[in-house]
């Protein structure tokens, strides 16, 4: 009862009590509805009015998100990881120090599977790697997928330097297209037939994948992009050797020689584009000689394999340790590793040259034999090529006929290119482009009898598309050809 | 008509004839009120006078009946009993028309030594009866001349409506005035006013579901306002009650879904709970508890209605009045991963009730989040009146009683030797054996030497307060609990240690520990009468070790190597502290009847910081060289605002009709802030982080906004049909993400068909029977980051120095959209036989859309391995629930009732989008047609002993089927709940006692036929089946719980000075009876949704006593 009273006797009185209620019945149309409505509207529906910035929020710290991405230094942050790409999936390393651990970069990867490198430790992928015995669920995955990151972040730092034309350098964009058609061109000279060229927007969103594309639709979309690099980079002697090597490098696995010879022809001797490495802890390594990697290189890998380290050629050097020799090339995590050179271009040249019957073929490459010199700063054998001649190396002979001199072009590429990630496309272009096997270009024979994982070598000589890509990809369907 | 005192078996032929002549009167004289005269009592049947003109007024006539003398005090008191009480007293003969005067009119009133016109004047005081004295003697109550005359005009009707037990107002009681159209709902304090009745004497009917109803008389004057007071005797049913719904305080009978509601306190009387996991376990229909281990402390992974989401959250959302908390698995740490759950942060002896909104249908208007349910909690309010204390101490003793597989040890020789060596399968194959001689058996945990399981013991003690002073109620409630698991140190690896070192310390004997402090207080104050605020202020304290149980060496044998295993093991130490505070206040504003606001304020704040350590300053062997300590330590800091506002109208359109509209504002902000710092390369001989060789930290922080909107409406026919319609819309900030509007409806109809209330139709046995069907849909939020299109920023050297450059981490996806959950739910609910059985059946079909999946990218995309969050697909879950309840036994000495419920699940996945049937992660396989999350698995087709050495241990001589298979699903299919309460000596003893039925759950136990697996002889049928996939399906009946519960008699109270004490022993997970062979079939240490038991600890068993006092 007491609760009863205080109700009604501490509202409003009784007798007033009615009046609410006939007026809200009958004034649901009415001014106080009107009011009351109005006032609940503002309360409940209050929050809603300034919802837009009751919703901002702050950026999550560590997070660098397409909004801020989304200005000239934002393209220039992605500009320069493409670089770091570059670095990483070519010869470089991953994780900090002081554990920095070898990647599945281009030049090892390509290196082992060729006679250039040789497993000296005993891990299952490895070995199987080394002796050509390839899975498309581990080999070379990784590196597959760092040549294809390569590859979508060039892409997508030239679409965010476009829009901001102003601003961007023309040598920037060049310099993506550039490397843009050297993630692709490695792409075709180390995988399969048959890579999708995925696109992504620049700042995320929906991926645009293709179904697997030929080798040489891969490569002439290089050269394209070899082509743009030439247009945007004309004010950079650096970006156009890069270019006009990696369009003549292009050229020559679509087997137009005389193309790629024109291709690098203005590329002076002594010009070369490095892939930097080193610098803070934080920056990329080089990764390809770590001692922890076990790599070592043997004479005659494989029966077909060269003699490197009995050639005693100053281009390939070696240091021993126990019953293995390692390569002094890059002596240190810091040396930089040449991706496109004048010397390159010379070899290119001689190519052509051979290929058209000329005799100059043989000049071209003595001179640089000849006109070369190479300086030792620090631990690292640089190359001077076209300044001087090279201690050691003399004069070639003409073998006298044609599988001679092919041959010895490219035992010539050989080490002149030794460690940078060509030996393998090499390889396959004897087999595709001078009729040679498999069984006399890559390492054959018996592999590690006793060892149950690879004890022959196996028949590969490109890496498979790893299953990750037809697994998430509908529109590819495998490799086209696993041929050379 | 009636005549007080007539005991005369011609009474009824005088009645006969008085309503004959009466009938005729009042055919005449315009219809005027007719009362009759009758003779004095024991007199023949005298003169009957209608005229009220003839009637002799009493001041004309000898006045003498009605001078007599009498003393009478009533208070609220009938005016029926009081005429008789009046005329018993003092001989005195009443004669009146029961239709005129208002007999159930409550009178209060004190004569001393007065006469009998003094007692009827007040007893009469307030109505227009007057009294007349019969030359007969006979007393007269008649009506007054002037109100004789036909009412005119209209006055109102005003009273309250209150619960007779409580005395506090019942809300949404329909109050109606008989025989017109005039209806209206009482208001949340019980109060009601009906205008335009028209005057004269009106009668005021009551009714309102889960009370009796009532009706009283009143005499209504032109342009006044009668007061009327009504107390309704509560008739407990299914469908009585409040429950909390998206849009407030809801009556459970306009609610047209399955809401299960635990009133905790009456839980807590009868069953050891430890915390809110506890409660909800085996108590709700279609929720499914899976607990990580049988360590204190650990959390569980709650499930209602199934799974919805493939790579979403499947938490249900969580409110303590009204503010949003962490839900069940949320607020992890990176490296002290499932050590506590924030649920269970929560003081269950601060909880008044939890509400569980099962599905979208009911949680429509929470939105987005709360596609997989919500779980509603309301702490304890105190009441008006005097001071109450409470204080209740519990023990409980924790043990392992599963059954544990035994290893075995093969021995034999070689074939150059017949020294005895070990001999198994690997051993064999390498030729270091070739013949088997013999097979040790061990059973690691029946050894007292090697065992890691021990004893557990958990105290706690509980104290709690409320009061309420004037318009101000507050309660407090403080509790503390300190336990200790069931995981030990084996004594074996503990004397080698403390021979080595001296001592152990205790965080290595003890791996498994849990201290918690708990605070919780509320006050609520009404400063005005149609205002009130409630402000509740809730914190935990939790400090946990878990480092592990040692029961991953469950198929060790006794080595040295076990040893060393073993103390390995507790070189771990995995430690979480946790701050966890709620603050919330809730006010209320009712401006007028019609018009309420209310809302919710709040925060929420959990601070934790989990540690991490390989800790090897006791290590049974010298560590490896190189090996060192390592302290990880993840500190994150989380906080939730939460706000919402409501305002309802609640209105008559028509008598029959009452509509209660509601608009509501919701928002939600959390932050949350992480910091990581690893430190290894710390000597063995320190635990010092500062010493570390390499320390690297990550500091995360991470916000997330939403607000809604929402407009409910709810239209009440009679009472006995209710229809609900809302619609919410919610905007919420996902970083990257395009302006997203999700909308979600929601419908309902509630149907009362049969009911004991008046005016419904009532069958004989039935008490009431309820249909409802409800549709909503609400969402299933990705997570903040998913749409975000995001870069790492990192160094690289460019031209000779550092630049910082930008790589992709993350691709994000714009368009990602809220995972739309849609379930349509359909039920009845019936009581029978005086409500003593009732039955509530629901079903429900969940389909979950724009499914949230985390797509793996192709390398192509330039990810690498990276994914991309899509919405593709979706899934259905369909899920049956019945709840059966019974009295079956209700007499003076013993009471014995009876619930049982049961629940069954199916789940299947529909569609994954255009041109796809099937998707798979690293662990987890999707395919249309099957349920998500399932376990898939090579199956083992057949063997072949190709080299007859009775070994299936070569190449080829196992036979797996070239593709996975379906092996079954998480959930159980079936659940099965049984419980039984009786009573004794009027309910003084109780006892309570729950069983679990959990039918075809998959689980993929650490252990197979382990003698198998290395006996040489063992058949090969066996051999096959101890080397498969291990993937089984399997039963389990668990008897949950057993409860004595002792209300103690009076003169035990007074020992303790008490007004109430219970003493309860309580036992939980008494007996297990499955035939699966791990550990435990119904525990999970996967964070995904398949179940693995792998090395982990069982639940316990635990016997509990506990005292409860009230003051």
């Amino acid at each position: 009862m007491m609760h009863r009273d205080v109700r009604w006797s501490g509202r409003r009185g009784a007798s007033e009590a009615p009046r609410d209620v006939r007026a809200a019945r009958e004034g649901l149309m009415g001014r106080r509805v009107a009011v009351i409505a109005a006032l609940f509207a503002t309360l409940s529906g209050g929050l809603l009015a300034g919802c837009t910035s009751l919703l901002d929020v702050q950026q999550p710290q560590g997070t660098v998100d397409s909004t801020l991405i989304n200005s000239y230094a934002g393209a220039v942050g992605l500009y320069g990881g493409a670089l770091r790409q570059l670095a990483g999936s070519y010869a470089g390393t991953g994780g900090s120090a002081p554990t920095f651990q070898a990647v599945d970069n281009l030049v090892l990867l390509s290196g082992l599977l060729t006679d250039e490198l040789h497993v000296s430790t005993q891990t299952v992928y490895m070995n199987q790697l080394d002796a050509r015995i390839l899975s498309p669920s581990v080999t070379a995955s990784g590196l597959y997928a760092e040549l294809q990151a390569l590859r979508v972040q060039t892409l997508r730092a030239i679409q965010l330097l476009r829009l901001y034309p102003a601003q961007s350098p023309n040598a920037l964009i060049g310099h993506m297209f550039a490397v843009e058609g050297y993630a692709e061109l490695l792409l075709a000279e180390s995988f399969c037939s048959g890579i999708p060229l995925t696109t992504v927007p620049a700042l995320g969103g929906n991926v645009s994948y293709t179904n697997g594309k030929a080798t040489t639709e891969v490569l002439s979309h290089a050269v394209a992009h070899f082509d743009s690099a030439l247009t945007w980079s004309t004010d950079s002697a650096r970006i156009m050797t890069l270019a006009r090597v990696g369009k003549g490098r292009a050229l020559l696995d679509l087997g137009n020689f005389a193309g790629a010879a024109t291709a690098v022809s203005a590329v002076a001797t002594a010009d070369v584009y490095n892939v930097e490495y080193g610098g803070s802890t934080q920056s990329v390594r080089n990764g390809v000689l770590l001692a922890s990697a076990g790599l070592n290189t043997v004479d005659g890998e494989g029966a077909n394999g060269l003699a490197w380290r009995s050639a005693q050629d100053p281009r390939a050097t070696f240091i021993a340790s126990g019953t293995n020799w390692y390569a002094t090339k890059y002596a240190s995590e810091t040396s930089p590793v040449p991706l496109a050179s004048g010397i390159e271009a010379r070899l290119i040249e001689a190519e052509a040259q051979l290929h058209e019957q000329s005799a100059t073929w043989l000049t071209t490459l003595n001179m640089l034999r000849t006109d070369g010199s190479y300086t030792v700063t620090g631990t690292d054998t640089v190359w001077h090529a076209g300044t001087g001649g090279v201690a050691g190396l003399r004069l070639l002979d003409d073998p006298g006929t044609d599988t001679g001199r092919v041959s010895l072009l490219f035992r010539e590429r050989a080490f002149w290119l030794f460690l940078t990630g060509h030996r393998q496309s090499d390889l396959r272009r004897l087999i595709r482009q001078y009729g040679r096997s498999s069984l006399t270009t890559f390492p054959i024979g018996l592999y590690a009898p006793s060892s149950s994982v690879a004890p022959a070598y196996g028949t590969g000589v490109v890496f498979p598309v790893p299953d990750a890509e037809a697994q998430n990809n509908r529109l590819y369907t495998g490799c086209l050809d696993l041929h050379a | 008509m009636r005549i007080l005192g007539v005991r005369s078996s011609r009474f009824w032929i005088k009645v006969a004839a008085l309503v004959s002549v009466c009938a005729s009167l009042e055919s005449t004289a315009a219809r005027a009120e007719v009362h009759a005269v009758f003779p004095p009592f024991r007199s023949s049947v005298g003169i009957v006078v209608g005229e009220r003109s003839a009637l002799p007024d009493t001041d004309r006539y000898d006045s003498s009946p009605l001078d007599r003398r009498l003393s009478i005090s009533v208070r609220s008191t009938a005016l029926d009993t009081v005429l008789t009480e009046i005329q018993r007293k003092t001989g005195v003969q009443l004669v009146f028309n029961s239709h005129v005067v208002p007999l159930s009119r409550a009178v209060t009133m004190a004569i001393i030594n007065g006469t009998v016109r003094q007692a009827l004047d007040a007893a009469l005081e307030g109505t227009d009866i007057v009294v007349r004295v019969a030359p007969n003697g006979a007393i007269l109550l008649v009506r007054s001349p002037a109100a004789a005359r036909p009412p005119q005009g209209k006055g109102t009707v005003a009273g309250v409506v209150l619960d007779s037990a409580n005395h506090k107002g019942i809300p949404s009681a329909t109050v109606r005035i008989k025989d017109t159209r005039l209806s209206v709902l009482t208001d949340e304090f019980g109060g009601f006013t009906v205008s335009g009745v028209p005057a004269g004497l009106q009668t005021v009917m009551v009714r309102v579901l889960g009370y009796s109803a009532d009706q009283q008389s009143v005499r209504v004057v032109d342009g006044k306002t009668a007061s009327v007071s009504f107390q309704l005797r509560a008739t407990p049913t299914v469908l009585s009650g409040v429950v909390t719904m998206g849009n407030g305080d809801q009556r459970r009978i306009e609610v047209p879904n399955d809401i299960t509601t635990i009133n905790v306190d009456s839980v807590m009387q009868r069953a050891a709970i430890a915390n809110v996991t506890d409660l909800l376990a085996t108590r709700v229909p279609g929720l499914t508890v899976t607990p990580a281990s049988g360590a204190v402390g650990a959390p569980a992974k709650i499930r209602i209605r199934g799974i919805s989401s493939i790579n979403g959250s499947n938490d249900p959302v969580v409110y303590v009045d009204g503010v949003r908390v962490p839900g069940p698995t949320t607020g992890t740490s990176l490296l002290a991963t499932n050590l506590t759950s924030r649920l269970n942060d929560i003081d269950v002896n601060s909880i008044e009730s939890i509400d569980v909104l099962k599905g979208p249908s009911a949680a429509a208007l929470y939105g987005t989040d709360a596609g997989n349910g919500v779980i509603v909690i309301k702490t304890k309010r105190a009441q008006p009146g005097v001071t109450h204390w409470g204080f209740s101490g519990s023990y409980a003793t924790m043990n392992v009683h599963n059954t544990f597989p035994i290893a075995y040890t093969a021995w034999g020789h070689s074939a150059s030797s017949n020294d005895p060596r070990l001999c198994t399968p690997i051993l064999f194959l390498f030729a270091q054996c070739v013949v088997q001689d013999s097979l040790v058996s061990f059973q690691l945990f029946k050894n007292p030497r090697f065992t890691s399981l021990g004893s557990g013991a958990t105290h706690g003690y509980s104290v709690n307060m409320s009061t309420g002073q004037g318009n101000v109620q507050y309660s407090l409630t403080g509790s503390f609990n300190d336990a200790i698991g069931a995981a030990k140190m084996p004594a074996y690896t503990q004397q080698a240690l403390a021979a080595k070192y001296g001592a152990v310390p205790e965080w290595m004997r003890r791996p498994n520990v849990q201290q918690t402090y708990a605070l919780n207080g509320t006050i609520s104050t009404q400063p005005t009468s149609n205002a009130s605020v409630s402000v509740s202020v809730g914190g935990t304290q939790l400090n946990t070790r878990n480092s592990g149980d040692g029961v991953s060496n469950a198929n060790s044998d006794p080595t040295d190597t076990l040893a060393f295993a073993q103390a390995t093991l507790f070189n771990s130490r995995k430690e979480q502290d946790v701050s966890h505070v709620t603050i919330g206040m809730s006010p209320t504003w009712t401006p007028w009847t019609w018009l309420q606001f209310g809302g919710a304020f709040g925060t929420n704040l959990v601070s934790s910081t989990g540690t991490s350590m390989t800790d090897l300053r006791y290590a049974l062997r010298p560590p490896t060289i190189g090996v060192t300590n390592s302290v990880h330590t993840e500190k994150q800091s989380e906080q939730t605002y939460s706000a919402n506002t409501q305002s309802t109208i609640r209105l008559p359109l028509t008598p029959s009709v009452t509509s209660t509209t509601t608009v509501a504002g919701d928002y939600q902000r959390d932050n949350t802030g992480t910091t990581t710092v690893l430190a290894n390369g710390i000597p063995v001989e320190s635990e010092d982080p500062t010493l570390a060789t390499t320390t690297t930290g990550q500091q995360s922080t991470l916000q997330s906004a939403r607000v809604g909107w929402s407009v409910s409406e709810t239209l009440s026919y009679l009472e006995r049909l209710f229809l609900s319609m809302s619609v919410r819309g919610d905007r919420a900030n996902t970083f990257g993400a395009s302006s997203k509007h999700p909308i979600f409806p929601q419908w309902g109809l509630s149907w009362l068909a049969f009911s004991s209330a008046p005016d419904l139709p009532l069958l004989r046995t039935v008490n009431s029977l309820r249909f409802r069907v409800s549709y909503g849909m609400a969402a299933n939020q990705p997570g903040p980051l998913d749409a975000l299109s995001n870069f790492q920023s990192t160094i690289f050297t460019m031209g000779g120095s550092d630049q910082v450059v930008l790589v992709p981490s993350s691709l994000g996806n714009s368009a990602l959209l809220p995972e739309k959950n849609t379930e349509i739910e359909t039920g009845a609910d019936l009581e029978l036989f005086n409500s003593r059985v009732s039955m509530t059946a629901t079903y429900s079909r969940k389909l979950s859309k724009n499914a949230l999946v985390t797509r793996a990218l192709a390398p192509s995309a330039g990810l690498g391995n990276g994914s991309q969050v899509v919405n593709v697909g979706s899934v259905l879950n369909g899920s049956y629930e019945l709840t059966l309840a019974a009295t079956v036994v209700d007499a003076r000495l013993i009471t014995w009732r009876t619930t049982t419920s049961a629940y069954a699940t199916r789940n299947k996945l529909v569609s994954l989008g255009p041109g796809a049937s099937t998707f798979s992660t690293n662990t987890q396989r999707y395919v249309v047609g099957y349920p998500i999350d399932g376990t898939w698995v090579k199956p083992l087709l057949g063997y072949a002993d190709l080299d007859r050495d009775g070994l299936l241990l070569s190449p080829g001589e196992l036979i797996y089927g070239d593709s996975v298979v379906y092996a079954g699903w998480p959930l159980p299919k079936y659940t099965i709940n049984y419980n039984n309460s009786f009573g004794f000596f009027k309910g003084r003893l109780t006892f309570d006692c729950n069983f679990d039925f959990q039918n075809g759950i998959t689980q993929t136990p650490d252990v197979h036929d382990l003698q198998a697996a290395v006996d040489f002889h063992a058949p090969l049928a066996e051999q096959a089946a101890a080397q498969g996939n291990g993937t089984v399906t399997v039963s389990s009946l668990r008897w949950q719980n057993a409860t004595l519960s002792w209300m103690l008699p009076d003169r035990m109270l007074r020992a303790f000075r008490a007004q109430s004490a219970h003493l309860s022993f309580s036992g939980t997970n008494l007996g297990l009876w499955t035939k699966y062979k791990g550990a435990d079939p119904t525990i999970s240490t996967s964070r995904a949704e398949t179940r693995r038991d792998a090395g982990v600890l069982p639940p316990t068993r635990n016997w509990t006593m506990q005292l409860s006092l009230g003051y």
